[in-house]
């Protein structure tokens, strides 16, 4: 596999500001009940004193290149796809678990029936040409879908212009 | 047995097919395509600034799907997760479906079926039963933003006013802050963020949690950042919009108004006011400069607890730089709302941030009063024509409880609600609870079972906003789209202004509520021919608001009375002498209700100030139900600093009591971190009493002013709803807590 | 249901585990006998990589088919699978068939014997150290590393 042509679900923490409005577009598109949470929002505090800051992450799936959760995968119900996105036959997925004590982000979810289901990258709206549900509706602009080096290209147009102004760093009297 | 429902003999039906943008259109829904019968365009009427366009799909008259609206130039057809999470709540299993009746006590949330005919019938006994013993004003409606658009209370008013009822006026969220800007700058605009995205330099949020209330800025916010612009943010809470900015000013709550003082005072002893706007578009410059003399950095530093480098560099750039000011809602949720506003709407004059596309004021846009500002022709639906409309008193709403409690000639004993929380939202939880249990009616129209209809006597089925008309224009930015019904409404749901005009009919009132009026009739009347109306009626729309009611660049002049931006305001001046409160032309400061540099006896009690957010799971009380909601909001927390747990011996995760002498809470998470400085607390606002969460047990009712309505205790025969106030001020309450 | 969930970046490999689940339920400490362990294997870039060889009570455990007895069951109300007490002929069918190793020849038994999460309050869990076993559901497990990654990633080691 050609890795630069990868499809990946990049998420900007600089732009993330945490509304979680990635969490129910995405329940929505899946129809999940409460239960399994596809994409999830974490908020980490770090810094002590004028240096505090609250950041957010959203961790959908990662579509890993070299996943392992297919790896780790007794069935083979886990694979990849061509185009990078890794997917779960559901008919072969016997609920054994080993995908979520592999996967380094906890991505894995197990619904009412015991089987694993989990962040798709919305391949069925990307097949159609639309873009994931999660990237479609975040009001931050947060989330690209897109090929590796695309997302890296973009990455670096963006922040090349601002790079010094940007990052919430006051140069003195802070 | 299955239940069945009945249809109702009044209930208007229209083809909503008309609405539809498309139809037959497949959606995708858990990786399936289904294809959705017509898609149609309406907009969100919660009370926050957005006021998303949206996109909804319908099958089998039940709503399956919902998006943005892409063609809307702000919202972008992007939604926040309560967005999407209507989908659930309009289809949930838990919707209050038919018309109840308590059987049990009041507060047993025990209640028995009964059919619309017989709940007509026993509204229509009740009502006149109060009008004979007490008096047509014993009643009042009690309504407020759960659906904030502006139709239904019109008609509801058109009501009220054949029955003479009481009329319920005010707002308890922000006419403060209205207050204290409209004192100083006159009508209120607001500038669409694209200009000041392109052109600003410095952007400065106060009270204003975007990342919850406001997602939609954000877009407009980087791409000023991406421009070099610098963004600050004054907040006691580190939030979500404030871990982006470049400077986060924590000030101790409720001294935001001292804040800008020292502000103030900096920018004016090094001459770094805009002279020329000073000099031409405002009066009283040396007023203020006198004002201002006592606050130096270190008194400011001493006050607000701001560190006097902070204050100082945000002066500087605010004075230095084309500055756009976004002012929010929870700075002014203290006592001293009014000055805070009045203080920051001085220092954005002294800075010249007015009438500029790279520096203007931007505290609410007047049409969140469409019918004050005459944009909805209110009394083309309240006042019916021909009709004797019997003058009554007016109940201001942010003093409601105490206005149950005490009122006399007559008391009030009958209250309808619609669209509010009573008991959930409004402070001090037991005494609003004293204040329902001692009514003789209490109706409310609900669509889920909350803490309000524990206590009601009669439930009726209400409407989701997505089944209803509605004219909500938003307070931010200048686009407009009418609310029309996306769906019919399923079970025995009937919506609002039906329910009014129904009732009206059997009050004996048929000539004046026809039973063929729609709701798009009455938003026609309503908005009449200011804007294009059906140019933001689905299929249209939406369309922005005439440069008249909604300048691209406003504030190039103000009108007040002298004609400038008033550093003192002589119409608060003004109105001070004729009426109780606060009243001061200038914007001194003074301390909130309840604090520790205030009541320091009370703080050797309860060291500990709460303020409560809105957070991004809910509106209010909204939402909270729902088992999305439930599972990303997660237990009710407190969020403390690392200081205030250790001292208590309380941990990450602990469980925690949180007490004052109005109530307490029980088995709340602690969640310690950086979020607060020592002495403040968080709790989000709108959890249910019933369900354990609501920081409103613990509460105080003392409305900020400028007018002091509970000396009137809340009953008034004049009021001007832009000068007088008020705003709740839950931020002021001093707790204690201790681990579990 | 509540399972055993692994932190693999965690684990140290002290077998702990598996000495006291002989301990409980054995009354010896013979990690052979224990019905967890953690097994280290080499990644094809030269990563180690751990894994808990525990019963998963799969959501189609495929011992339950696997069995020549029809001993093993999985309840259908809380998903928890066991073994009857007699019957086992200790064939190793659920043993070679477990995608995860799980089921250990018991010698006292002569029966092979899975985890049983000792009622509810497993003991490897009250002795794992570095807490890289807890009980929990898997959403929980999920959450938990999500919000672990996060740390990491956003919080540059900057967490005390």
């Amino acid at each position: 596999m050609d890795y630069r042509n990868q499809r990946t679900l990049y998420i900007d923490p600089k732009r993330c500001m945490g509304c979680r409005a990635c969490e129910t577009v995405c329940k929505l598109e899946n129809d999940l009940p409460r239960g399994p949470r596809f994409t999830m929002v974490t908020e980490i505090e770090t810094g002590e004193g004028l240096d505090e800051k609250l950041s957010f992450l959203p961790i959908p799936c990662q579509h890993c290149g070299d996943a392992p959760c297919v790896k780790a995968c007794p069935t083979g119900a886990l694979y990849k796809r061509e185009d990078g996105i890794v997917l779960i036959e559901k008919s072969r997925c016997i609920g054994c678990h080993e995908c979520l004590w592999a996967c380094p982000f906890g991505v894995p979810q197990f619904g009412n029936d015991g089987r694993m289901q989990k962040c798709t990258m919305c391949y069925n709206r990307i097949d159609e040409g639309d873009q994931p549900a999660c990237a479609k509706n975040c009001p931050a602009e947060a989330i690209i879908c897109d090929t590796v080096e695309n997302v890296s290209r973009i990455i670096r147009e963006r922040y090349s212009k601002s790079a010094n102004t940007m990052s919430g760093f006051m140069e003195e009297g802070k | 047995m299955a239940e069945t429902y009945n249809p109702i003999p009044w209930r208007l039906h229209e083809d909503l097919d008309k609405y539809a943008v498309e139809k037959n259109v497949p959606v995708w829904i858990g990786g399936k395509k289904v294809i959705a019968d017509r898609v149609v365009k309406t907009c969100c009427p919660h009370n926050c600034y957005d006021t998303c366009g949206e996109r909804v799909y319908i099958k089998d008259e039940k709503v399956i799907k919902i998006e943005g609206e892409p063609t809307h130039p702000i919202t972008k057809g992007h939604l926040c997760l309560k967005g999407f999470a209507n989908v659930p709540k309009i289809n949930s299993p838990e919707r209050v479906k038919y018309p109840m009746l308590r059987v049990g006590e009041r507060g047993e949330g025990k209640f028995k079926r009964i059919s619309w005919n017989e709940a007509m019938d026993w509204m229509v006994d009740k009502i006149h039963e109060l009008q004979e013993k007490y008096g047509r004003e014993s009643i009042v409606e009690y309504a407020y933003s759960g659906n904030r658009e502006h139709l239904a209370k019109a008609v509801a008013a058109r009501l009220w006013n054949l029955m003479g009822a009481s009329k319920l006026v005010g707002s308890f969220c922000l006419l403060s802050g209205v207050a204290g800007s409209v004192g100083t700058v006159g009508s209120q605009y607001t500038m669409d963020p694209h200009i000041w995205a392109e052109h600003a330099d410095t952007i400065f949020l106060v009270g204003r949690n975007c990342s919850a209330t406001n997602p939609h800025i954000f877009p407009f916010l980087y791409k000023a950042k991406e421009r070099g612009a610098k963004l600050v943010v004054s907040d006691p809470y580190a939030t979500g919009v404030a871990a982006k900015a470049d400077l986060h000013l924590r000030p101790r709550p409720g001294t935001d108004g001292a804040m800008a003082l020292g502000m103030i005072h900096w920018i004016l002893k090094n001459n770094l006011e805009d002279k020329k706007f000073i000099e031409e578009k405002t009066v009283g410059i040396e007023e203020l400069r006198e004002l201002v003399e006592e606050w130096t950095p270190e008194y400011t530093e001493e006050v607000t607890t701001i560190p006097k480098e902070q204050i100082i560099k945000a002066a500087e750039l605010f004075a230095t730089t084309n500055t756009m000011f976004e002012i929010g809602y929870g700075q002014q949720r203290y006592s001293n709302g009014h000055q805070v506003q009045q203080a920051l709407a001085c220092l954005a004059a002294v800075c010249g941030s007015f009438g500029k596309e790279s520096a203007n004021y931007d505290g609410i846009s007047g049409m969140a009063f469409p019918g004050v500002t005459g944009f909805a022709h209110n009394a083309a639906v309240a006042v019916p024509e021909g009709a004797e409309i019997p003058p009554a008193r007016m109940v201001n709403i942010a003093a409601i409880a105490k206005a149950i409690h005490e009122a006399k000639e007559p008391p009030i004993k009958g209250v309808i609600s619609y669209r509010g929380g009573l008991i959930s939202q409004q402070p001090n939880v037991d005494y609003t609870i004293e204040a329902v249990k001692s009514l003789d009616m209490f109706v409310t129209i609900e669509q889920f079972m909350t803490d309000d209809t524990d206590y009601a006597d009669l439930v009726l089925p209400a409407c989701h906003y997505l089944e209803q008309y509605g004219v909500h224009p938003s307070y931010w930015h200048n686009y407009h789209q009418i609310l029309v019904p996306v769906a019919q409404p399923p079970y025995e749901c009937v919506p609002d202004i039906e329910i009014f005009c129904e009732l009206g009919r059997r009050l004996g009132y048929e000539e004046y509520f026809p039973k063929d009026k729609t709701g798009l009739d009455y938003a026609r009347d309503l908005v009449g021919d200011e804007c294009d109306f059906d140019a933001i009626v689905s299929p249209n729309g939406p369309a922005r608001h005439s440069e008249e009611w909604c300048p691209a660049v406003p504030y190039q002049t103000f009108d007040t009375p002298s004609g400038k931006f008033e550093f003192h305001s002589s119409v608060l001046e003004e109105r001070g002498k004729k009426f109780p409160g606060h009243y001061d032309p200038l914007p001194r400061y003074y301390e909130p209700d309840e604090s520790i540099a205030a009541t320091p006896e009370l703080a050797k009690k309860y060291p500990l100030n709460i303020i409560s957010q809105h957070p991004s799971f809910r509106t209010h009380s909204q939402y909270y139900n729902l088992p999305w909601i439930q599972e990303i909001e997660g237990p009710a927390k407190v969020f403390m600093s690392k200081e205030d747990a250790q001292s208590r011996g309380i941990a990450d995760g602990d469980k925690v009591r949180i007490f004052n002498d109005r109530g307490e809470l029980e088995n709340i998470t602690a969640k310690v971190g950086i979020r607060l400085k020592q002495g403040v607390v968080e709790m989000s606002s709108g959890m249910w009493v019933k369900l354990g969460g609501s920081v409103n047990k613990l509460t105080k009712l003392i409305p900020a002013g400028p007018r002091d309505i509970l000396a009137e205790d809340g009953i008034l025969s004049d009021y001007n709803v832009l000068l007088d106030g008020n705003t709740g001020s839950y931020f002021n309450t001093l707790v204690e807590i201790e681990k579990m | 249901m509540k399972l055993l969930t692994f932190d693999q970046s965690k684990c140290t490999n002290c077998g702990a585990c598996s000495a006291v689940c002989s301990l409980e339920k054995k009354g010896v400490v013979q990690p052979s006998q224990a019905r967890i362990h953690i097994k280290a294997a080499c990644a094809e870039n030269g990563e180690k990589v751990l894994r808990a060889s525990v019963c998963q009570h799969c959501a189609r455990p495929v011992c339950v088919t696997a069995c020549m007895k029809g001993i093993v069951h999985k309840d259908p109300e809380t998903g928890f699978v066991s073994r009857e007490k007699e019957g086992c002929i200790a064939c190793a069918a659920c043993a070679v068939m477990c995608p995860v190793g799980a089921a250990v020849l018991d010698t006292d038994a002569n029966a092979f014997l899975t985890c049983d999460l000792c009622g509810g309050d497993p003991a490897c869990v009250k002795v794992c150290s570095s807490g890289a076993l807890s009980y929990a559901d898997p959403a929980e497990a999920s959450a938990a590393f999500r919000n672990s990654y996060a740390l990491k990633a956003v919080g540059r080691g900057l967490v005390k």
